[in-house]
C-alpha cells in the first residue's frame, strides 16, 4: 500500500506501481479525498486526519487487505500508521520515507514563516487562492523534473476550490497537546514498539521538514525491528523522495517484503 | 451580486477579535469593498460587485486579501505581523511589490 503526502496524490507513484506489479505485487495507491481524482469537498473537518485515517479502514475493509507492506511518506506516516492502529492485521512491513506521526517537527516549530502560511485569512488566500502550496511542491521535487510530470502533480489542484485539503493537512500538524492530531500522534508512538515487522527508511537528506536525524532517529529508536543499516540514505534528494530514488524505494518495498512473506 | 472571493472554516481562537475588529464591511487600499461575514469559526469574505460589472481581475483581488490578511495578522500581534506575512507570500513565490 503506497500512501501520499501533501500536496501530492498517488501519481508519485506512477514509477512505482509498474515494477511491483511486475514483481507479482498487488498495489493499492489511493488518493485521499481532496487529492488526486477523489472528491473535493469544501467544508475543511472533513479533512481531520482521524477521518482520513477512517476512510483509509472503510477502503481496506472493502478491498479485505491484510499482511500489507505500507510505503509510507509525508503525510502517508500518520495516516498509514492511524489506519493499522484500527486494523493491526494490515501491518505486516514498513518501509518510511520522509515522513512522521503527526506532530510538529522542528522545521514547523521554528521556522516563522510556516504557520503564517496556513493561518485564518492569511492561509485560504496563500494556500487556496494562489495554490502556493501546491506550486511550492518544486522546491521539494528535483529541478529537472519535466514539465509533463509537473502538469501532471498540479491537474488536481487547478484552482482554489479544489485547494482545501492542501491547506487542511498543515493546519492538521499537531501544536500541543489540545490538538485534535495529538492523540493519534500519541497512541502511534505508544504503538511503535509494539509493531515487531521488517522495516526500512529511505530517506532524502536534504528534506529540511523531516530530517534524518529527528525524525528518521525517533522511528529507529521506536521501531522493533529498525535499524541502521535499515537506512537508505539519499544524497541531495529533499521531501519527496519518490521523485528522486523511485528504484531504491521500489527495492526497500520488495526487501520488506520478502522478509515479511518468507 | 456580491462575490464570494474567500472562505476560512477555521478562524482560530486568537485571530477571532482581529476579523471582527476589521468590521462587517472592510475597504481595501484599493478602494473596493468587501463584506465579512463571521458566523462560529466560519469567515466568508464577499467582495461588493454590481451584477453587470466585469469583476475585477483575480490578482487584484488576491492584493485586496493580502492587505486585509496583513490588517488582521498585526491586529492579532506576537508573532503575527504583515510584514511576516509578505515575507512568507514572497518565499512561497508570490512576487509582490
Amino acid at each position: 500500500m503506497l500512501l501520499h503526502g501533501n500536496p501530492t496524490w498517488s501519481f508519485v507513484y506512477r514509477d512505482f506501481i509498474p515494477r511491483l506489479v511486475g514483481s507479482g505485487f498487488r498495489v493499492i495507491a489511493p488518493d485521499y479525498l481532496g487529492f488526486g481524482l477523489s472528491d473535493k469537498p469544501s467544508e475543511e473537518s472533513v479533512y481531520a486526519i482521524v477521518h482520513h485515517v477512517g476512510r483509509l479502514v472503510a477502503l481496506l475493509d472493502h478491498l479485505n487487505v491484510s499482511n500489507a507492506v505500507l510505503f509510507l511518506q509525508d503525510w502517508g506516516g500518520p495516516i498509514g500508521m492511524g489506519a493499522v492502529l484500527a486494523r493491526p492485521h494490515l501491518l505486516a512491513g514498513l518501509v518510511l520515507a520522509n515522513t512522521f506521526w503527526g506532530e510538529q517537527s522542528d522545521f514547523q516549530k521554528n521556522v516563522p514563516f510556516w504557520r503564517a502560511l496556513h493561518a485564518p485569512v492569511g492561509g485560504p488566500l496563500l494556500l487556496g487562492r494562489r495554490g502556493m502550496f501546491v506550486n511550492a511542491l518544486k522546491l521539494s521535487a528535483p529541478a529537472d523534473m519535466s514539465d509533463a510530470v509537473w502538469d501532471g502533480y498540479t491537474l488536481p489542484f487547478a484552482d482554489a476550490s479544489s485547494r482545501m485539503g492542501t491547506l487542511a493537512f498543515p493546519r492538521a500538524i499537531s501544536t500541543g497537546p489540545n490538538h485534535p492530531t495529538q492523540q493519534l500522534a500519541d497512541r502511534i508512538l505508544e504503538a511503535m514498539p509494539h509493531w515487531n515487522v521488517p522495516v526500512r527508511l529511505v530517506w532524502g537528506e536534504a528534506d529540511a521538514v523531516f530530517p534524518a536525524q529527528e525524525q528518521g532517529a525517533e522511528f529507529i529508536a521506536k521501531l522493533p525491528r529498525a535499524t541502521l543499516e535499515h537506512v537508505r540514505h539519499i544524497p541531495g534528494a529533499r521531501h519527496f523522495v519518490q521523485e528522486y530514488a523511485a528504484t531504491e524505494c521500489v527495492q526497500a518495498i520488495v526487501d520488506v517484503a520478502e522478509e515479511a512473506y518468507k | 451580486m456580491d462575490l464570494l472571493v474567500l472562505v476560512d472554516e477555521n478562524v482560530w481562537d486568537e485571530f477571532r477579535p482581529a476579523v471582527e475588529k476589521a468590521g462587517e464591511q472592510w475597504t481595501a487600499p484599493s478602494g473596493r469593498k468587501y463584506r465579512l461575514v463571521l458566523q462560529a469559526k466560519r469567515l466568508e469574505v464577499y467582495l461588493e460587485h454590481a451584477p453587470l460589472d466585469v469583476p475585477p481581475p483575480e490578482d487584484l483581488i488576491d492584493a485586496d486579501l493580502l492587505a486585509l490578511a496583513s490588517q488582521v495578522y498585526d491586529a492579532v500581534g506576537g508573532e503575527w505581523s504583515s510584514a511576516a506575512l509578505k515575507q512568507t507570500a514572497t518565499a512561497w513565490g508570490w512576487p509582490l511589490s
